[in-house]
């Protein structure tokens, strides 16, 4: 096996053309991987201390719009911690295993990775991200909502990689809430996870986003959900309202973790859950993002 | 490969296999065996080190990736025969039963009081859920960490 | 610190463990730190189907492979059937493995073994190996396993030990006293439970591992991690055919064990490799195998039926287990009785009790021995049935409870009828505490303020739930612990023990022991356990007995050797021997002179009547006192998820007099929150193939940091008179409250009664949902 460190974005992009190796950010998922004996790569190609690919600012896009960047390679505990991210991200980075995978464990191998319980997937979903994808041709820019296809897989071409994933300045000015449920409250995977973003307009709910993980083949927007609550005051809408909305597009899965229907039904109470911390604050302290 | 990296304060470099674990690198090619393997998919944190100042599970880098690092195990905290605060706690409260679990456990106590020298019950929680022990029922490591912490501010 | 501990000068104190500094420095003492040359890395092929016979095999490939030193298969290793569990021989588990065998029986067994110069050459070499299997009909539950025209798994015509192999039943047990049709007859109230537990693991943090090599006098040593090194040598011997002088077994620092390191499982194989090739062979479980392939709970079905009168005295016990031993019999009969042995007798007031029950093979994982040991699985239905009884009579748990116990100068005929698989011992309970410890407990947890109130804050509803049990202090009449303390002539002395600390501290308070009765601090005492060529004979670290039996072979061997001290001493200061006190690393007189025992030892060494100050004393144990517990939890449970949370958790527990209260807490602490993974959220998932789904700690969850509740561990101080010091064990007990006294809680706060574990959020959540409709 070859093990190569590019130093650029460049130079990384031109090896990856060539060898069509692996990209290899923390390696919290990958090595596992290879110790499981589910890949078995020819070349190793570690982008993780490429400095262009690690940090938090504001940029500007490719439609000349002001957004966050955030480096591919930016690790998870540095999501979870930055004051300069919206809060349902940082929740949701926060619920990633422990803080040694979030030490190694970059954002970037999350959102490749695309395990349908990946927790930075909703909140990234409901922020309206979109991802900067680089190969040694140039680069293109994909939605969120389009970027997973399936269980493990997105769109990215086998000579692209993730440069960075941008956050529009509007998202970041919302209210935003994350909540899971797993098994155990350390270490946990989330059996059912669920992110809302809002602004609340005279005390009602607009520009809202609904995004569910771990309940379909790939993160969700409940977009009948979201017109149902549009204009509503919180305490207009209660626990029961949900069921009919918010069932619709959810195919949540058996496991060894939690059965579909028990998916669906923990599904209900989490959005509830974070609606209600959105809602309620314009500021201040989010608990931790268990239940 | 060529590794050239900084192992409890001294340099060190060594040939190796490019896919070889950092875990392993520091067990085999080093002989430092007090960090250890429980899982080898990073769930337990028996392998948990200082990579950088950053505690992580040494089973899931490359010991390509630790090239031109700096690394702190176990073997590293005690000053010659004196044991460092942490190690004399956790003797000290009984968090120490069958001993597998504790350099792992050590490590990740040192990353947390290292960034959060005053931590909250829930920061000390927080700090070391990433380390599994089924011996001691955390009980005594949560007081020994809290005994841990306090000393090492009061002798700052 | 209890009145009688002030008198103690060592025991009954906290003291640092003996091997704490090593631990917390990382020095290499577990078996795999020591890093021979030439070490050959050993990898175990499994079985991908749960039932077939392997119709050939060929190793021809593997074998051709540069750096395969050596393949091992059914054609090349001896046949001798044995059984894996560490008990005292003969053993009362069924001789129905072999160290390969052209059948399998649960996927994951043993199909062959590869010692190659690394892994990756060992698992390139696995992958070569071609099996045709021939796959078989597979019994996948105890209730296929029994029925007519089942696949029979042991159809070999060499086990013994086996109960009915037509019908898959290991080992079928049936006491009674009085008559329980007349006694249900009688009975004013009745009710009847009955729970399913699953199949758990014990995962210790560290897997199995063994390093085999050749010493310079060719004899195999086996540095192995192991709960019970004499019986690894002796099966070893069995298993290879060797005699069992060629062997040497130590057991280094080991990494947990719970019970599945009470079974000879790598170490035959290892073995052979190193004495064919010459070489050491290192063979440790990958995690994954450590939860398919090594050993687990037996999951259980018990039913239990009370039969009581009006006022609450229990008038009628039945209770009937069935076990899932799994592919193979070790510890099928004794965790089976012991479900029995170690419950009914708690409530020895019911003049009728009946115990019946069956282990049954089925081709799947395999039950071993689990901290608990088949308790844990009868304190399930039995507690939970006198919740309900308590409540159907409308009467208060605790007071039940008080009612019907166990106490101090009281027996059951149980004890007699029901051993560890063959009869048991008749005893008198002469230490008790139990009384003092449900009061402690019940105001700890705020019970009369608590109890029925189902305070409810957003969705999460409290409640309150208690249990009581019992368990025993090792295996009357059939252990055996011994000990030999050797004096230095700087006053220091090498105590030799048998016994096995697994991290439970039983080196430290062993010494302490001894410390105590010469009059030493505890440095004085330099430990070497667990050799089999240095240390005298011990069974080993089960049904908890290392404190109670092997301690008392340390009180002896001390005693004896403090007899020998005093009668050096008398002409050093002119006084008779008996009159001669030890403390203070000196002899009195009664007139206040002494003498150092460096001083002592120099005179016997080197100057008159040389002789080396030393004795060796044993221990048979003639009955096994039972440490008592009181258990109490407050719950939350959230309506809207199902999840439960445990809010406090308090056990008080009489385990006689603690020889080291911090070491006694860690038992306990340790055991609660292993029982409450068990209760809430541990659980092997098995596919309709019987592969387990989710054998690692990703998916299989046990508790973390954030996952342990406040709790209050009592000790509640008695004195055994028949055990060192006035102690009796600690080690399993706690692991067997968790799962009554948190369904119990569950039932006080949302009035579901739970009787499958674990209590998920889904079993919950469904349990309630069905209960309101």
């Amino acid at each position: 096996m070859r093990y190569l460190k590019p130093s650029s974005v460049s130079e990384a992009a031109d090896v990856l053309e060539s060898s069509r190796g692996m990209i290899l950010a923390g390696g919290t998922d990958a090595y596992v991987y290879m110790a499981e004996g589910f890949c078995h790569p020819e070349t190793l190609i570690d982008i993780s201390s490429i400095d262009t690919l690690r940090g938090i600012y504001v940029a500007t896009d490719d439609r000349e719009e002001e957004v966050i960047r955030i480096g591919a390679c930016t690790t998870i505990a540095e999501i979870a911690a930055s004051q300069d991210l919206p809060t349902c991200l940082r929740q949701g980075a926060r619920a990633v295993g422990s803080p040694q995978i979030r030490n190694l464990g970059t954002i970037g191998g999350n959102v490749c990775n695309a395990s349908p319980c990946g927790d930075t997937l909703a909140p990234l979903l409901c922020l309206d991200a979109r991802f900067v994808l680089r190969a040694s041709g140039g680069t293109r820019v994909i939605a969120c909502e389009d970027f997973f296809t399936g269980p493990k897989k997105t769109v990215l071409k086998p000579n692209e990689f993730l440069e960075f994933i941008e956050l529009p300045a509007s998202s970041c000015g919302k209210a935003s809430a994350f909540r899971m449920i797993g098994n155990r409250k350390g270490q946990a995977i989330s059996q059912a996870n669920a992110s809302v973003s809002l602004v609340m307009v005279d005390g009602r709910m607009s520009d809202l986003r609904v995004a569910v993980g771990s309940v379909a083949p790939v993160p969700l927007r409940l977009g009948k959900l979201e017109e149902f609550l549009t204009g509503k005051r919180v305490k207009e809408v209660s626990l029961a309202m949900f069921k009919e909305p918010i069932l619709e597009g959810i195919r949540p899965i058996d496991d060894v973790r939690s059965s579909a229907s028990y998916r669906q039904e923990v599904t209900v109470a989490l959005v509830f859950d974070a609606l209600a911390e959105c809602a309620s604050k314009d500021s201040g302290e989010c608990e931790g993002a268990g239940a | 490969m060529r590794i050239q990296c900084t192992v409890n304060g001294k340099s060190v470099e060594r040939d190796i296999s490019p896919d070889l674990r950092l875990l392993d690198f520091i067990r085999e090619t080093l002989q430092l065996t007090g960090t250890k393997e429980g899982c080898g998919e990073g769930e337990c944190g028996a392998c948990t080190v200082l990579l950088d100042g950053k505690a992580v599970n040494s089973c899931l880098v490359l010991a390509m990736q630790a090239d031109g690092s700096v690394i702190i195990t176990v073997e590293g905290l005690a000053d010659g025969q004196a044991l460092h605060p942490i190690q004399e706690a956790y003797v000290e409260v009984g968090a120490v039963q069958c001993g597998f679990c504790t350099p792992g456990f050590i490590m990740a106590t040192y990353a947390l009081l290292q960034d959060t020298p005053d931590p909250s019950e829930e920061e000390i929680l927080a700090g070391l859920e990433g380390n599994l022990c089924r011996c001691t029922g955390y009980s005594k490591i949560l007081d020994a960490v809290k005994l841990a912490a306090r000393r090492m501010r009061e002798s700052r | 610190m209890s009145d009688r501990a002030k008198n103690f000068a060592t025991v009954g104190k906290s003291l640092r463990k003996v091997d704490g500094v090593a631990l917390v420095t990382g020095k290499p003492e577990f078996v795999a730190d020591l890093q021979l040359p030439d070490t050959l890395i050993v990898k175990v092929l499994g079985s991908p189907f749960a039932h077939a016979r392997i119709v050939s095999i060929d190793v021809s490939a593997a074998e051709a492979m540069p750096g395969v030193a050596c393949v091992l298969t059914h054609k090349n290793t001896p046949t001798t059937r044995h059984t894996t569990a560490g008990q005292g021989f003969p053993e009362p588990s069924p001789y129905d493995t072999r160290m390969f065998e052209n059948k399998v029986r649960f996927v994951g067994d043993r199909v062959a073994a590869v010692a190659a110069d690394s892994e990756e050459i060992a698992e390139a070499a696995l992958k070569a190996i071609r099996v045709e299997y021939e796959e078989l009909p597979a019994v996948l539950s105890i209730d296929e396993a029994r029925r007519d025209g089942a696949p029979v798994i042991h159809d070999e015509p060499d086990s013994t030990g086996i109960y009915d192999v037509v019908r898959n039943i290991v080992a079928d047990v049936d006491i009674d006293v009085g008559d329980v049709v007349q006694g249900f007859d009688e009975s004013d109230e009745i009710v009847e439970v009955t729970c399913e537990t699953q199949y758990a693991q014990h995962t210790p943090i560290e897997t199995h591992v063994v390093l085999s090599y050749l010493d310079s006098a060719n004899r195999l040593v086996l540095r192995t991690s192991t709960q019970v090194p004499f019986h690894v040598r002796r099966i070893v011997a069995q298993t290879l055919g060797i005699p069992m002088q060629q062997i040497r077994v130590i057991k280094p620092r080991i990494g947990g064990g719970f019970g599945t390191k009470q079974e000879i499982l790598l170490e035959d194989v290892a073995g052979l490799i190193s004495m064919r090739t010459g070489r050491p062979a290192l063979l440790s479980l990958t995690r994954k195998e450590e939860f398919a392939s090594s050993r687990t709970r037996h999951p259980m079905r018990v039913r239990v039926k009370l039969g009581a009168m009006k006022d609450g005295r229990l008038h009628a016990i039945e209770m009937e287990a069935t076990s899932n031993t799994g592919a193979y019999g070790s510890h099928g009969l004794t965790v089976l009785a012991n479900t029995g042995s170690k419950t009914l007798p708690l409530y020895n007031k019911a003049p009728n009790a009946h115990f019946y029950g069956q282990a049954v093979y089925t081709n799947l994982p395999v039950g071993g021995a689990y901290r608990g040991y088949g308790a844990t699985q009868g304190y399930f239905p039995l507690e939970t049935a006198m919740d309900e009884m308590a409540d159907r009579l409308g009467m208060d748990p605790i007071e039940l409870r008080r009612i019907n116990h166990i106490q101090l100068g009281e027996t059951s005929p149980i004890f007699e009828k029901l051993g560890e698989g063959r009869e048991g011992v008749s005893q008198t309970v002469k230490s008790c505490e139990l009384p003092r410890c449900i009061e402690i407990g019940s105001e700890r947890i705020g019970w009369s303020k608590k109890r029925g109130k189902r305070l409810t804050i957003g969705p999460w509803v409290h409640g309150i739930g208690m249990s009581i049990m019992m368990q025993g202090s090792g295996i009357p009449e059939i252990d055996m612990a011994a000990a030999t303390i050797k004096m230095n002539e700087d006053g220091s002395f090498n105590l030799l023990i048998g016994a096995t600390d697994l991290g439970t501290g039983s080196d430290t308070i062993l010494a302490q022991i001894a410390a105590e009765v010469l009059g030493v601090p505890l440095d004085k005492m330099l430990v070497v356990s667990s050799d089999t060529d240095l240390t005298p004979f011990d069974v080993g670290a089960y049904a908890s007995s290392t404190t109670y039996v092997s301690g008392m072979a340390v009180q002896r061997a001390a005693e004896k050797v403090r007899d020998q001290i005093v009668r050096v001493a008398a002409p050093l200061l002119d006084a008779s021997a008996d009159e001669l006190t030890l403390r203070d690393n000196a002899v009195f007189a009664p007139a206040g002179t002494s003498v150092s025992l460096a001083r002592v030892c120099q005179r016997a060494m080197y100057e008159t009547d040389q002789f080396q100050i030393g004795a060796t004393a044993s221990c048979v144990p003639h009955e096994s006192p039972a440490p008592f517990l009181a258990n109490f939890a407050e719950v939350a449970v959230n309506r809207e998820t199902g999840k439960v949370k445990v809010v406090h958790y308090v056990a008080a527990v009489d385990c006689g007099v603690a020889i080291n209260p911090q070491l006694a807490e860690g038992q306990m602490e340790g055991a609660i929150v292993n029982g409450i993974g068990y209760a809430l959220t541990e659980e092997m998932i098995l596919s309709s193939k019987g592969r387990v789904r989710n054998p690692s700690l990703f998916d299989y969850k046990i508790p973390g940091m954030l996952d342990v509740p406040p709790m209050d561990i009592i000790l509640v101080e008695s004195y055994e008179p028949t055990g060192p010091m006035g102690a009796k064990s600690v080690g399993e007990i706690g692991i067997n409250g968790p799962i009554p006294t948190i369904a119990n809680a569950i039932y006080d706060a949302v009035g579901i009664r739970l009787t499958e574990t674990p209590f998920t959020p889904e079993r919950v959540l469904q349990a309630m949902k069905e209960a309101s409709s």
